[in-house]
């Protein structure tokens, strides 16, 4: 070997000498990060069913001695280790989900170093009724409008949603006081939430991923498969690894109806619905016409969006649906904002609940009212 | 390539990443501490020898604890003690380029070092930052080789630019597929520089169809990011020498334009593919 090439050899193995070390000094000791499940990306299982734990590490491919746990009202069991593998760098162990009663449980995991505690991030459930009755919720209170929140949550422990949808904008100043404000506020509620981000998120996309980490991520709902997108990320699109991930998900369904929620509404508001005031009235612009392809290949039942705090109903070919519930195809469904004040959601009714039914009978839809004793979906108002 | 050329492309990469984690210049001292550092890299005068290790060292010490403060947690772009150190990484950084202002051109071993680093991304977005110290000391060791020696050929400038302009394309996605690009095209650059590879004489029209990405035309990363690399790799060892180290400028320019015109300006043919 030439002495130059013998020389740039010993340089190459100094300097990855020094990154591993460096690896080391910023690693040491090791610690893990709960990516999932967690409150906003629950699992929801029964008994006996296995789950995915994905954990960040902060020496790679390092995994330190750990015990995982559930702990809830139901009991304390541990959760038996079936299979770990790593994805990228991330560990994923699957664990038996324990034969412990129906419920909402914490995950807890302990290191030699560390005790993580993650409240309600794994539900068990061991029986499906035939009528699932969803609520969804987006553009969440901003401060100073913390008494709609409240409300909120006051009238879903008494109404007992199976589950609480949040379409994005949960944190809309960006302020930590004001998203451990909400976290706290939705871990009060005893469905599970299942939560994406809307573009809100990035004025402080720490916080949002410190909380909920939750960007693109699948939950396994009975005879449901709720798909929660990320278009927050100020494109108004749908990024090329997005719509790869949803196509993966939509072929692998194993019988579910799938549901789709996205903070972006797909359509533009055109001239029959006024988003919000003063605000874009953005909406889905890249790989839009795909995503509506693969919403018809895959009969996704409904996608709900938020964004413009205005209530709109359209069909597949984008035209404003405000004549009748069971039109054919997918509905591509717009919610008001739960934190912009008291509005009228309902051309036709007087409620002004801020928030959204989603009715499945026997795993297909049947309702999508803001009005649960009214079927009419919805009616776009104009500006408040 | 100019071995300071990837403590630019370390830098532009952490610019983006404070892009992402939503920076602004409304965000006050923070944001005075981190543009400084890019504002040094405008001063024409270079520092005295001694301070390369100096420079060395800054960039080691900063970015071990830029990486530690962000290990399993995330980046607060308000929070000013994370924003000096981001700041040392750059002044560091920027020492060490003024000393290595002309030095010779990478070969494999280097360019497998950068496609290296960049996989680190995969583990923990913030974590090619830590490659910028062993960069900055291989840097301190090639600087002893310098070979003056001039050839001409491409505007390396152009050229960077154009790389710049392209290598990019990924990260606008998700900042995982952004440095999986990155370290890709570094790998396939490293591949041209084998002996029967380096030989090769691509028709440039065709290979130049890797920079199609420039238009936003997405093609998936791991065919696109080797292609384009092959491309950069060839072009680059016909370029003219010696380089100077401000052609890092041009790739720095590259990749923010391209940044900046892909986000949110959805200008007409730099539109995502499908887009209506």
């Amino acid at each position: 070997m030439k002495p130059v090439r013998l020389h740039w050899l010993l340089n190459c193995l100094a300097a990855l000498l020094l990154l591993g070390a460096i690896m080391l000094a910023v690693g040491w000791p090791l610690r893990v990060r709960v990516e999932s499940p967690r409150l906003g990306m629950p699992v929801i299982n029964q008994p006996g069913a296995t789950m995915e734990v994905r954990l960040a590490t902060s020496v790679p491919f390092a995994l330190p001695d750990l015990r995982l746990v559930l702990d809830g009202p139901g009991g304390v069991a541990p959760l038996q280790l079936t299979d770990s593998r790593w994805d990228g760098a991330v560990a994923v162990l699957t664990v038996t989900l324990p034969a412990l009663p129906d419920g909402a449980y914490t995950l807890d995991l302990q290191t030699a170093t560390q005790n993580l505690q993650l409240p309600k991030a794994v539900y068990l459930r061991s029986n499906w009724p035939a009528t699932l009755r969803l609520v969804q919720i987006a553009d969440l209170p901003p401060p100073g409008n913390e008494p709609l929140m409240r409300r909120f949550i006051a009238e879903m422990r008494v109404q007992q949603p199976d589950a609480v949808l949040v379409t994005g904008d949960i944190n809309y100043t960006g302020s930590a006081t004001n998203i451990q404000f909400i976290y706290s506020q939705l871990l009060q509620l005893d469905a599970p939430v299942i939560v994406t981000a809307g573009n809100h998120e990035r004025t402080a996309w720490h916080q949002y991923l410190r909380v909920f980490s939750a960007r693109d991520h699948r939950t396994d709902f009975g005879p449901l498969t709720i798909l929660s997108l990320d278009s927050g990320h100020g494109r108004d699109a749908l990024t090329p690894s997005t719509f790869r991930w949803l196509r993966h998900e939509l072929e692998h369904l194993d019988g579910r109806t799938p549901l789709v929620q996205i903070h972006h509404p797909i359509f533009s508001p055109g001239t029959t619905a006024v988003p919000e005031a003063g605000g874009t009235g953005g909406y889905l612009r890249g790989l839009r016409r795909s995503f509506i392809e693969l919403c018809q290949q895959y009969n996704v039942a409904i996608v709900l969006s938020g964004h413009w705090h205005q209530d709109a109903v359209y069909d597949s070919s984008g035209r404003f649906r405000a004549d009748r519930i069971d039109f054919p195809g997918t509905k591509f469904v717009v919610t008001t904002a739960l934190g912009a004040g008291v509005r009228r959601v309902f051309a036709d009714s007087g409620t002004n609940n801020g928030y959204r039914w989603i009715e499945f009978k026997g795993g297909a839809l049947s309702s999508y009212s803001s009005d649960p004793r009214n079927p009419v979906p919805s009616t776009a108002l104009g500006p408040p | 390539m100019n071995i300071t050329t990837w403590l630019f492309l370390y830098l532009a990469g952490l610019m983006e990443a404070a892009i992402r984690y939503r920076f602004s210049l409304g965000d006050g001292w923070c944001a005075v501490v981190i543009i400084t550092p890019l504002a040094l890299l405008a001063m024409p005068r270079p520092p005295q020898a001694f301070v390369r290790w100096l420079g060395v060292l800054i960039t080691l010490g900063c970015s071990i604890a830029f990486a530690r403060s962000v290990s399993l947690d995330f980046w607060d772009t308000e929070r000013l003690d994370q924003a000096f150190l981001v700041a040392g990484i750059g002044i560091g950084a920027w020492l060490t380029i003024r000393e290595t202002a002309t030095n010779t051109a990478c070969q494999v071993a280097e360019w497998l070092m950068v496609g290296l680093g960049w996989l680190l991304a995969l583990w923990n977005p913030f974590a090619p930052w830590m490659a910028l110290a062993p960069a900055a000391v291989l840097a301190l060791q090639l600087q002893s080789q310098t070979t003056t020696s001039r050839t001409s050929g491409l505007s390396a400038a152009w050229l960077l630019f154009w790389v710049g302009m392209a290598v990019s394309k990924s990260w606008w996605d998700s900042a995982a597929w952004g440095s999986l690009g990155v370290a890709l095209w570094a790998l396939a650059v490293a591949v041209t520089w084998l002996p029967r590879i380096r030989d090769l004489r691509p028709p440039y029209p065709l290979a130049s169809l890797a920079l199609v990405p420039i238009l936003y035309a997405w093609l998936p990363v791991w065919i696109w990011a080797p292609l384009l690399g092959l491309l950069t790799g060839w072009a680059l060892q016909r370029s003219a020498r010696p380089w100077h180290w401000s052609a890092g400028y041009a790739l720095l320019v590259g990749m923010l334009l391209s940044y900046g015109l892909h986000s949110n300006l959805q200008w007409f043919g730099l539109w995502v593919w499908g887009r209506i």
